[in-house]
C-alpha cells in the first residue's frame, strides 16, 4: 500500500515538474508527457500494484469482490489502454482552403508536424472543404473559425456533410478531425518592368483577427512583405479597421522592407499595383484558410474505460472500508 | 500544547519520497542537458546570456552594413551571425542592386535594446529602438546618387542559438513609432 501511495505521489509531482519545464528547454504537451519511458513505467507499476492488492483473496463478502474484480480489471486495462496509445498515436497538421481536399493519410501533412506511434495505422478520411466562415464568440478576442465539409471514409457508402471547428470536432473510425487555427491565403503577383510574370502564388499567413500581422519573402527577391487584413475595411480616425468579417470592402496593410529600409507603408486594395523599385506588386486574391489537426488515438477510450472501472471498483469498496 | 510536525511526518514522508522519484525521473528524462535547463530555468546566467545577444545584434548589423557598403563582399558572410535563409535574402538584394549598378550603404546612428525575452535556453526575442541612415552609391565611382535618408525604427530579432553561439533566425523591421510586441 506505502508503494502505490509513493508512485501516485511521484506520478502526479513528474506530470507538475514536466509541465513546468524544469528541466527540459520547452515545456512538452501533456500528450509527449503521458507517454515518456519514466511515465509509462511508473503508471504501469502502480496498475501492477493496484490489480495484485485489490485481487480478492480467501472469503471476501460480495459487494467486495465485485469493486475487487472491477478494480484489478480497471487497473490492467488502463495500463493496457495507456500502452496502445503510446504505440498508436497519430496527430497531423494541414493548412488548407476552401474548395480544396485532403486525405488524411501520413504525406498529406506539414512538414515537421506529425507525429506517429511505432505501431500507428492512420485512417483514410476524404476530406472536401465547401467554405470556411468566421463567427464572433463572446468574450473572445480571436473570433471562432469554422469549414464546412465533406467527408467519406472507409465503409460509409455515401458522402456526408458537416461543420466542425476547434469546439466542434469531427469524430470518425477512432479519429478526431477538428480546426485548430486559421488565417488567410493571400494569392500575390510579382511582374518586372516589361510586365512579365516572375512570381505567383498562394501564401498562407496568420491574419486573423483582422489586424493581425504576417509576412512573407518571395523567392526570388530579397524583400519582405508584411501584411495585416481588413475584410471589411472603413477609416476608425485615421486607423484601419473592419466593421465585419466578410469580405465586402477588402482592404490589405502592406510594408515593404529591404534589410532596414522600409520602402513602402500604407494601404493596398485588392488588384492595385504598388510599383517597388520596378517590381509590380499585386494582391490578387485572398482566401479564407484553417488549420486542420488530425488525431487518432485508439489506446485513449480504453484507457478512459479502465479509469472509469476502477473508480467504480474504489467506490464499491468505500462503504465496505467504513464499516471496518 | 504546541504544534508539531509529528502528526503530520508521514504524509511529509510520502510527499518528499514521491517527489524525489519525480524530479529523478524528469532528469533521466532529460538527461543531456538536464542541469543546464535547470540552471537556466532558475534565473542562473540570464545577464551573461543577454550580453552575448546584445553582441551578437552588434556584430549582425556591423557585418550586414560592411556587406552592403562592400557591394557584396562574400568573405562578410563567414562571420555574420544568422540563418542561411537570412543570408540568402541579402544576396538576393545586393544581386538586385548591382544589376541597377547602384549600392546601397546603411549607417547605424543609434541602437536601443527595449527588452530581451527568453523562450528557452536557447532561444530568445529582442526588440530594438534603432536609427539609420542610409543612401545610394554608384558602384564604380561612389559618387552619391541620393540624399541621405535618416530613419527610426522598431526591429525584432528571432534568435537561436546554435552549436554554442547566438545566432539571428528572423529580423522584422517596424516604422520607429510602433510598439512591437514578443510574440
Amino acid at each position: 500500500m506505502l508503494f502505490i501511495k509513493i508512485l501516485s505521489t511521484a506520478l502526479f509531482f513528474y506530470t507538475l515538474v514536466e509541465k513546468a519545464g524544469l528541466f527540459s528547454e520547452q515545456a512538452p504537451s501533456l500528450r509527449a508527457i503521458f507517454h515518456s519511458y519514466p511515465f509509462l513505467g511508473g503508471f504501469s507499476a502502480l496498475a501492477i500494484a493496484c490489480a495484485w492488492q485489490s485481487f480478492p483473496r480467501g472469503r471476501v463478502r460480495k459487494p467486495a469482490i465485485y469493486g475487487r474484480c472491477l478494480l484489478v480489471a480497471g487497473a490492467l486495462l488502463a495500463m493496457t489502454g495507456l500502452w496502445v496509445s503510446y504505440l498508436t498515436y497519430f496527430e497531423g497538421h494541414v493548412l488548407r482552403m476552401d474548395k480544396q481536399d485532403f486525405l488524411t493519410l501520413p504525406g498529406e501533412y506539414t512538414e515537421g508536424t506529425s507525429h506517429q506511434g511505432k505501431l500507428a495505422k492512420p485512417n483514410s478520411i476524404g476530406i472536401y472543404i465547401k467554405e470556411i466562415s468566421f463567427r464572433k464568440i463572446p468574450f473572445m478576442h480571436t473570433p471562432l473559425a469554422q469549414a464546412d465539409i465533406r467527408y467519406i471514409s472507409k465503409g460509409q457508402k455515401a458522402f456526408a456533410d458537416t461543420t466542425i471547428s476547434r469546439i466542434r470536432p469531427l469524430y470518425k473510425d477512432w479519429t478526431m478531425v477538428r480546426v485548430t487555427g486559421s488565417g488567410y491565403s493571400v494569392a500575390y503577383a510579382l511582374n518586372d518592368q516589361t510586365d512579365r510574370e516572375v512570381d505567383r502564388t498562394y501564401v498562407a499567413l496568420k491574419l486573423s483577427p483582422p489586424g493581425e500581422e504576417d509576412y512573407f519573402s518571395p523567392k526570388d527577391f530579397g524583400y519582405y512583405f508584411h501584411i495585416r487584413y481588413y475584410p471589411d475595411y472603413y477609416d476608425a480616425n485615421g486607423q484601419p479597421a473592419t466593421r465585419s468579417l466578410e469580405q465586402k470592402n477588402p482592404m490589405l496593410g502592406v510594408r515593404v522592407v529591404r534589410n532596414k529600409d522600409i520602402l513602402y507603408n500604407g494601404l493596398v486594395s485588392m488588384n492595385n499595383t504598388l510599383d517597388i523599385e520596378g517590381v509590380r506588386f499585386r494582391i490578387k486574391d485572398v482566401r479564407p484558410c484553417v488549420e486542420i489537426t488530425v488525431i487518432r488515438d485508439p489506446g485513449l477510450p480504453v484507457l478512459l474505460a479502465g479509469l472509469l472501472l476502477a473508480m467504480a471498483g474504489v467506490c464499491m469498496l468505500l462503504p465496505a472500508r467504513e464499516k471496518k | 500544547m504546541g504544534f508539531t510536525l509529528t502528526k503530520y511526518r508521514p504524509a511529509l514522508l510520502l510527499l518528499a519520497a514521491g517527489l524525489s522519484l519525480a524530479l529523478a525521473a524528469s532528469c533521466l528524462q532529460h538527461r543531456s542537458n538536464c542541469v543546464a535547463n535547470l540552471l537556466f530555468n532558475l534565473g542562473a546566467g540570464r545577464s551573461a546570456e543577454k550580453e552575448l545577444l546584445k553582441k551578437t545584434i552588434k556584430q549582425y548589423n556591423s557585418v550586414t552594413s560592411g556587406f552592403y557598403a562592400s557591394g557584396g563582399y562574400l568573405g562578410e558572410f563567414a562571420i555574420l551571425p544568422a540563418d542561411n535563409l537570412i543570408k540568402r535574402k541579402h544576396y538576393q538584394n545586393i544581386v538586385q542592386l548591382n544589376g541597377q549598378g547602384v549600392v546601397l550603404v546603411f549607417d547605424q546612428d543609434k541602437s536601443v535594446i527595449q527588452k530581451i525575452h527568453f523562450y528557452s535556453r536557447n532561444q530568445a526575442c529582442v526588440i530594438t529602438a534603432e536609427q539609420w541612415a542610409m543612401a545610394f552609391q554608384d558602384t564604380q565611382t561612389r559618387k552619391k546618387l541620393s540624399k541621405v535618408k535618416g530613419t527610426s525604427l522598431a526591429v525584432r530579432y528571432m534568435m537561436r542559438r546554435e552549436q554554442g553561439k547566438w545566432m539571428v533566425s528572423d529580423v522584422e523591421v517596424f516604422p520607429g513609432n510602433e510598439t512591437v510586441k514578443v510574440p
